[in-house]
């Protein structure tokens, strides 16, 4: 026993899970029902919605990537309540995840013509708003995501 | 798609009749967007007051459709709570013009 005295959490509850094959139709109907589901929770509605905007952006992302491998991909998703706190996880056995996107801060954006406004790149973006504390790991060919929310 | 237009003038409004532009949602929606805008020359407005959902595919798609108008800026008109934050975001509330509501569009004869 060491002399550390154990700090008190609030318990961890699932609050959402669900398993799917990588599509967008899919991650689409797995926002729905998400969605359906927030009112239970802590969070206020302008929250619910971003959070619902991020889960969107990591999802699709995470299908993005899915889509260059050569075998269908699966992701897990996972919302667990901890007091006012989600937490959020995911899973995919897809292609990892290029780092560098997990460091983008700052919006696309162009020269100022019309024709180089980018079309693209705006989902980490949105993603770094709204989220600070996201990590990423690879483990034994899978991509964990997780991140929390309040 | 569930999408329709009316023209007024030099102005074409189109109303998307979907909730959502996402990523399920995004090639379809610049292919629809394609052949309404063809050939029109004018102002081209987008109501998007049933649009309760749209994500960074989505506003990929909305970009697309802007560089199509040879210029002009694409308008918005009665963006939601999450439409408008996605934009705002992004800044891309900055590029596109955006109205309160389409009596305003209609009103407005600068924005050209």
């Amino acid at each position: 026993m060491n002399g550390v005295a154990a700090v008190s959490q609030p318990p961890l509850v699932e609050f959402f899970a669900a398993e799917f094959n990588a599509s967008f139709e899919n991650v689409r109907g797995t926002l729905i029902k998400v969605e359906q589901c927030l009112g239970e929770s802590p969070l206020s509605a302008a929250r619910s919605r971003d959070l619902i905007m991020v889960l969107g952006e990591v999802l699709n992302n995470i299908v993005e990537h899915a889509e260059l491998a050569s075998t269908s991909s699966k992701i897990c998703l996972g919302i667990e309540q901890c007091g006012s706190s989600m937490m959020v996880s995911s899973r995919d056995n897809g292609r990892p995840l290029p780092l560098d996107v997990l460091e983008q801060r700052v919006p696309p954006a162009g020269d100022g013509s019309i024709e180089s406004l980018p079309e693209s790149g705006f989902g980490w973006f949105i993603i770094h708003s709204l989220v600070d504390n996201m990590t990423y790991e690879r483990e034994e060919g899978e991509n964990l995501l997780t991140f929390s929310f309040n | 798609m569930n999408i329709t237009k009316e023209v007024h003038g030099d102005l074409l409004i189109i109303d998307i009749k979907e909730d959502r532009i996402d990523a399920a949602a995004a090639v379809t929606f610049k292919e629809s967007m394609r052949e309404y805008v063809a050939g029109h020359d004018g102002r081209v407005l987008i109501d998007m007051k049933q649009v309760e959902f749209l994500d960074s595919s989505g506003l990929g798609a909305l970009v697309a459709v802007m560089k199509l108008l040879n210029g002009r800026s694409l308008e918005l008109a009665e963006a939601g709570d999450v439409v408008r934050k996605v934009l705002s975001l992004t800044r891309m509330d900055r590029i596109f013009i955006m109205h309160a509501s389409r009596s305003d569009a209609l009103a407005d004869r600068d924005a050209a």
